[in-house]
């Protein structure tokens, strides 16, 4: 009896397997041969509206200036922009920082000063809705530089009425400054230029990251503002908005630079944030896409398979366990071996964030060289992904027994303050 | 109005996808190969192994086994056993190295993560064990199923690098390299990992044939294998960055 729920246990692991090795197959393909589908760049230079721009910060000192300035140095329109940077409950210079800009900008920068109450994004994101003085809002975390353009470019997704959400590229800025950096630098590039990119041309689920992207207030105001349950605010906007029948696309070409973690545990606390995150908003929506009548067939899986992205390392590591019990039994399948081998492994490097051949296709597109030669060395970071995935599942297993919000554990930043 | 400036985000390489008939008809030629020529290498890869096996003082014999429409000649050897204080020995050491390994964090975490894996397999082998006074392998059927597996890699390795290489553009002798040259590598590194483990069993015992399988077993062989696919990939970057016809936009 034992023997036969491991086997079948180990059956539908390699089943998921394979079922996210033809999709990733499919997105390489259709990026790397298809005609990509435009984004809005021939509405390029119609009358821009007036944008919000909200950049949330808790204890940002070290990056504050770099993205207020960039954002200031954008070619779109001063007059109509408004910047609105939350302080979330800083312990550095962030306030001071910021009010230095509001004294030089006080027209444009408009700082938010959160001084008690629930800190974390979702809801410096709540309050945005409240005081955004307009109806299109963007948003970049702190440790972001946009370019010049990238207001502009994200902008005019909007142009659409059904648009309720854009997201652009997110490019590392420290790619080269590690072997952790480099090694996430290549899993970026297969998640933006392969991933996003063609589930944007066969008009699926792109995800909006939260960062480099924006949304439209009256549309996120309508679905009930952002869950403060959640670490992952984008993730659960990306599918209300979707079960509600409103699109979400995705800017190829508006690239903007961010630091990637350049410490393992750094790394290992962001993945399982995010894993925390990603899951609650699987246990909240996975039902709505199913059963939403605005989605096609091929939507709702996409969708599916999307928000149980992170479910699905620890469900390797139980397979894996799994496998090494029927092997002390005597009874492991020859076939449960094989298909580990090629669809778990080779078709799935590491827990399926992207599969070696998508990150090989981003890096060709992108014009790599050298770079191509770290595809093997992620592997490296299967058990740590696994590992760092599965705590943050267990942790949104108790969010959900115990009731409770989650804290909000910032990701570090390595880089030295120029201000 | 503003053309649209040529950026990497629009760019896509050129139909038509002339390579995949070509990369088709190698994958199944080597494929064909493959097939056609598994017994004899089954025979010379037992042979060789069992000649290695012998140099290193550790008798053994040839066997006979049907699998598949092969018939494939395991090497028989035999493995000590171990009594139960070795065992409990054996749990111990490894909680108390997977604790060393964690508290004092030796290595990267990565690396700490797998010195742990294999610390656990290893304990959990030896408390099964313990409890069920035999492990579900024998010498002779474990041998049996390393020669199965890396039969059934074999087999089907050329169907699914030729999967992989049909995404990209590779030039027909490139594409012929590439999965030939995995098929090969594969071959040799499998025939010597499995000599390498009769040798090792033979020494140990079966405390370490779970973590060999598992660890260091068929899985591992991906790593290699997608190293030599990056190595032809970055060739293909290579030529394509001095090929702009290769390209298109939108």
């Amino acid at each position: 009896m034992v023997v036969v729920v491991l086997q079948a246990y180990a059956a539908f692991v390699v089943l998921v397997m394979v079922v996210y090795a033809v999709r990733h197959w499919y997105f390489t393909m259709n990026r790397l041969w298809a005609p990509q589908r435009p984004y809005y760049q021939d509405l390029y230079d119609t009358e821009l509206p007036y944008i919000t721009v909200v950049v949330p910060m808790h204890n940002e000192a070290a990056v504050a200036t770099g993205v207020i300035d960039a954002l200031l140095n954008s070619t779109y329109p001063m007059d109509r922009l408004e910047i609105l940077p939350f302080d979330d409950q800083s312990h550095d210079d962030t306030s001071t920082i910021l009010h230095d800009y509001f004294e030089r900008y006080p027209l444009i920068v408009k700082p938010v000063y959160m001084l008690g109450g629930l800190r974390g994004k979702p809801n410096a994101l709540n309050v945005a809705l409240h005081l955004a003085t307009h109806d299109i809002i963007l948003v970049f975390d702190a440790d972001y530089t946009p370019g010049k353009d990238i207001l502009r470019a994200l902008t005019m997704a909007f142009s659409d009425p059904e648009v309720g959400a854009v997201m652009g590229r997110v490019i590392p800025l420290n790619g080269g400054k590690n072997f952790l950096t480099r090694l996430l630098s290549l899993e970026r590039s297969g998640g933006y230029q392969v991933d996003q990119q063609a589930r944007y041309n066969l008009d699926l689920i792109p995800q909006y990251g939260g960062t480099v992207g924006g949304f439209r207030r009256s549309m996120v105001t309508d679905i009930g503002g952002f869950d403060l349950s959640t670490l992952a605010e984008d993730t659960d906007l990306t599918a209300r908005l979707f079960i509600e029948g409103r699109k979400v696309v995705y800017s190829n070409g508006s690239e903007c630079y961010e630091e990637v973690p350049e410490s393992w545990p750094a790394r290992f606390r962001q993945l399982r944030r995010w894993s925390r995150g990603h899951n609650r908003a699987f246990f909240r929506n996975v039902i709505g896409i199913v059963r939403s009548t605005h989605l096609s067939f091929f939507q709702k899986l996409d969708g599916v398979l999307l928000l149980a992205v992170y479910v699905i390392p620890p469900l390797l590591l139980i397979g894996f366990v799994a496998n090494a019990v029927l092997f002390f039994m005597g009874a492991l399948p020859l076939w449960s071996v094989v298909a580990v081998v090629f669809f778990v492994v080779a078709f799935n490097s590491f827990g399926n964030f992207a599969p070696v051949y998508e990150i090989g296709a981003a890096e060709l597109i992108d014009g790599a060289g050298r770079r191509l030669l770290l595809l093997p060395y992620l592997y490296y970071l299967f058990l740590f992904n696994s590992w760092a995935v599965t705590h943050g599942l267990i942790d949104t297993f108790g969010d959900l027994l115990k009731q409770r919000s989650p804290h909000w554990d910032k990701t570090a930043r390595s880089r030295v303050s120029n201000s | 109005m503003r053309s649209i400036r040529p950026h990497r985000c629009y760019r896509r390489l050129a139909a038509p996808l002339s390579h995949v008939v070509p990369c088709i008809l190698i994958t199944l030629a080597v494929e064909i190969l493959v097939i056609l020529t598994a017994q004899p290498l089954e025979h010379l890869v037992s042979s060789v192994d069992a000649s290695i096996v012998t140099a290193a003082h550790v008798p053994v014999s040839l066997g006979s086994e049907q699998f598949l429409w092969l018939n494939l000649a395991p090497l028989e050897f035999t493995m000590p056993s171990h009594d139960y204080i070795e065992l409990a020995a054996y749990i111990l050491v490894g909680a108390v190295a997977i604790a060393v390994v964690s508290i004092f964090r030796l290595f990267p975490p990565p690396l700490r993560f797998f010195v742990n894996f294999n610390f656990l397999i290893v304990a959990g082998e030896a408390s099964y064990l313990l409890l069920a006074g035999h492990l579900g392998y024998a010498s002779n059927t474990f041998s049996t199923l390393m020669l199965q597996t890396m039969t059934a890699i074999w087999l089907v390795l050329p169907l699914f690098v030729g999967t992989v290489t049909i995404l990209f553009p590779f030039a027909i002798l490139m594409s012929l390299t590439l999965i030939l040259t995995s098929v090969v590598f594969d071959i040799v590194l499998a025939a010597s990992r499995y000599a390498a483990f009769i040798i090792i069993l033979s020494h140990s015992g079966p405390i370490m044939m779970a973590d060999l399988y598992l660890s260091f077993g068929p899985l591992l062989d991906v790593i290699p294998l997608t190293g030599i696919f990056a190595v032809f990939l970055g060739l293909l970057a290579r030529r394509l960055r001095h090929e702009p016809e290769a390209w298109e936009w939108l």
